[in-house]
């Protein structure tokens, strides 16, 4: 299995502001992550807010430059390439984001919206391919064509979202980077969407790095998942491991915070006390340990490193940063 | 009977003409009683809680019915009697926190405004009362919050905050709207689990809305489902999720995200339904028929009524019965 990206140990800090004369604070957003995604496949990124998912997933999409690490697509290194450089690459990764009302310029129709790329790229040739190929983008999202000439404000997040998603899909892309993609949207359109892009992803053969909170939603959809806290990825596995047979104690409070459907569940959750701490000073040790229903003394001086559980044969493709697991530090 | 609400329809003003958001609800809450209303965006349930508590000005709509707080008619009330009721003995709070919020004013000159209001505590005895009351709801450091701005807060340190301002002055009813939605899951949990504790101690009646089946499996004792402004199903939680009687219902609980812990992920959940279309403008017949998989010319031209189907299991649907007895 080749990688289509392959991220190495990525880095990205950012400076605080801070008052004249006193020091700025260092943000450790992302601190260390590696991992890689091959075609086709859907990897999810999970975590809370403020664990650097986001920052990562524009990373990737090279929104920003990095502070450390490599960053590799379809085996050459892009990470320290020139905007012009980049440019080309740009159309064969594309991203879908959280707030469609933001992401979608309301001044445009919706035909105009998903034309942009196209030409942008210059993909297209005359005008009646364009319409043609926005018709097509319009079917492959199963949105009316008429919608072609509506503006973002005349339609229902549901709807914004899957203009959004034509945007995206119009250059062809190898790699869609979702981030939060769903998380807005209710029930019904949620899973309509996620039924959408599972189908495209069957006949397109397009990867997805969907970035998300909600593991029931991640369950979903995704191939592998990653889990990651403050910056650092503490577990990553397919997607029956991380579900069912989950190591680290973090990965069981993600999964033991979601509500069932079901009434006779009421209570039986993993309630993790605090909340995240800031990624301006993570703690010592391991970054978890001030939440941590399991920690013990090494976890306060130590920190884990990513690793096969070396008892545990069977879990090939997992890994997990805990000293539970005696395959961390050793 | 702690709120009575009889035939409740509120009207839009929009500017193709009125938006009916609320089609003659009807509903009760006892005391001590926690009710969740459920349905997807735009099926009233916002709209509903906003009526009933007169924050819908007439300039934004119309709304007709009749609500009963403590047997007294609230929409009768002059605005200042009103206020009276509001903040004091109905607490409320909403999706988003730091919308509630005043981000110019401390967190401490919040709760204080509230105490002094109605209870007419003095500055040093709001003060302590306002420590409790952050005590009350996990905030870890009461006496730091009080200094602190809004801003200075995370989203669920923030909505710690606002359950303590609806808290404030000891409320027999809290309405909640989407009160976990903005949050993380681990951040919700905590919540969750927060608002059934001040239910045990205060003995608090809480009105949940939100369109989380999941949040409603965890803290409700009875469950109102909601299509397009109207009432389709009502019923204890552990009957609703166990026999489900509604085909919106039923659809709403396939459709709810789980955890298939076997192996797979091409889930056997339904086909998303169809979008929410014109259906709502029909005024006879089941608002429900046009994305109903069991709709029939009867429901096309009858609406259904509320009836009972079961104890204490209301349904409006034709062919409710014939659902249960298929299942």
């Amino acid at each position: 299995m080749s990688a289509l990206l392959e991220v190495h140990d990525l880095k990205k800090h950012f400076v605080k502001p801070a008052p004249a004369f006193a020091p700025k604070p260092i943000v450790y957003a992302v601190d260390g992550v590696s991992f890689a995604i091959a075609r086709g496949e859907t990897l999810a990124l999970v975590g809370e807010s403020g664990c650097g998912k986001t920052t990562l997933g524009r990373s990737v999409l090279g929104l920003h430059g990095i502070t450390a690490g490599r960053i590799v697509w379809n085996g050459r290194r892009i990470d320290h390439l020139s905007a012009g450089a980049l440019r080309p690459l740009r159309r064969q990764v594309q991203a879908v984001f959280q707030d469609s009302n933001r992401s979608l310029d309301p001044r445009m129709t919706v035909g105009d919206l998903i034309a942009e790329p196209l030409r942008n790229f210059g993909l297209v040739g005359g005008e009646q391919q364009t319409e043609q190929r926005v018709a097509d983008l319009l079917d492959l999202v199963r949105l009316a064509r008429t919608y072609a000439r509506r503006r973002p404000h005349q339609l229902s997040g549901g709807e914004r979202q899957r203009v959004g998603l034509a945007r995206a899909l119009a250059p062809r892309p190898d790699l869609i980077v979702c981030d939060e993609a769903v998380s807005a949207l209710d029930t019904f359109t949620k899973l309509a969407i996620i039924n959408l892009l599972k189908e495209i992803q069957r006949t397109l053969g397009t990867a997805l790095l969907f970035i998300g909170h909600d593991l029931a939603v991640v369950d979903s959809i995704a191939h592998r998942i990653a889990v990651m806290y403050l910056g650092k990825i503490v577990e990553i596995g397919t997607r029956e491991q991380i579900i069912a047979a989950p190591k680290h104690p973090y990965t069981a409070a993600l999964l033991s915070a979601v509500l069932a459907p079901d009434p006779t569940t009421r209570g039986e959750r993993i309630v993790l006390q605090g909340e995240l701490p800031g990624a301006a000073h993570p703690p010592t040790g391991c970054r978890f340990h001030t939440r941590c229903p399991r920690d013990f003394a090494r976890c306060h001086i130590e920190e884990p490193r990513l690793a096969q559980d070396s008892s545990d044969r069977d879990t090939v493709g997992q890994q997990v940063a805990c000293h539970l697991y005696n395959g961390s530090g050793a | 009977m702690l709120l009575e609400v009889e035939n409740l329809q509120t009207s839009f003003r929009t500017a193709a003409g009125f938006l009916r958001a609320v089609d003659g609800f009807s509903f009760h809450v006892a005391d001590g009683e926690t009710v969740a209303l459920v349905g997807e965006s735009g099926c009233g349930k916002t709209a509903t809680a906003l009526s009933l508590l007169g924050l819908i000005p007439p300039s934004q709509g119309v709304i007709a019915g009749t609500v009963r707080w403590r047997g007294t008619d609230l929409f009768a009330l002059g605005d200042r009697a009103m206020r009276d009721i509001r903040g004091k003995e109905i607490g409320m709070i909403f999706q988003d926190p730091s919308a509630s919020l005043n981000p110019v004013l401390t967190i401490g000159h919040q709760i204080g405004e509230i105490l002094r209001r109605h209870q007419q505590l003095d500055r040093r005895a709001a003060t302590e009362r306002a420590v409790d009351l952050l005590d009350l709801v996990g905030v870890p450091e009461p006496h730091q919050c009080l200094r602190d701005y809004p801003h200075r807060l995370s989203g669920g340190l923030q909505q710690r905050v606002t359950l303590a301002l609806a808290m404030a002055c000891n409320p027999k009813l809290l309405i909640a709207d989407e009160p976990t939605s903005a949050l993380d899951a681990t951040i919700q949990a905590q919540i969750l689990d927060l608002i059934t504790r001040l239910k045990r101690s205060t003995g608090v009646a809480i009105l949940l809305i939100t369109h989380d089946i999941g949040v409603v499996a965890e803290i409700a004792d009875r469950v109102m489902v909601m299509f397009a402004g109207r009432k389709v199903e009502d019923a204890p939680v552990a009957d609703l999720f166990r026999s489900p009687r509604h085909p919106y219902t039923l659809a709403l609980l396939a459709a709810a995200p789980r955890l298939q812990r076997s192996s797979g992920n091409e889930s056997n959940q339904g086909a998303g339904s169809p979008a929410f279309g014109a259906s709502r403008i029909s005024a006879s017949g089941c608002t429900y028929a046009a994305r109903c998989p069991l709709a029939t010319d009867l429901c096309r031209t009858l609406a259904p009524v509320v009836e009972t189907k079961a104890q204490q299991h209301f349904v409006a649907c034709h062919f409710a019965s014939r659902e249960a007895s298929a299942a």
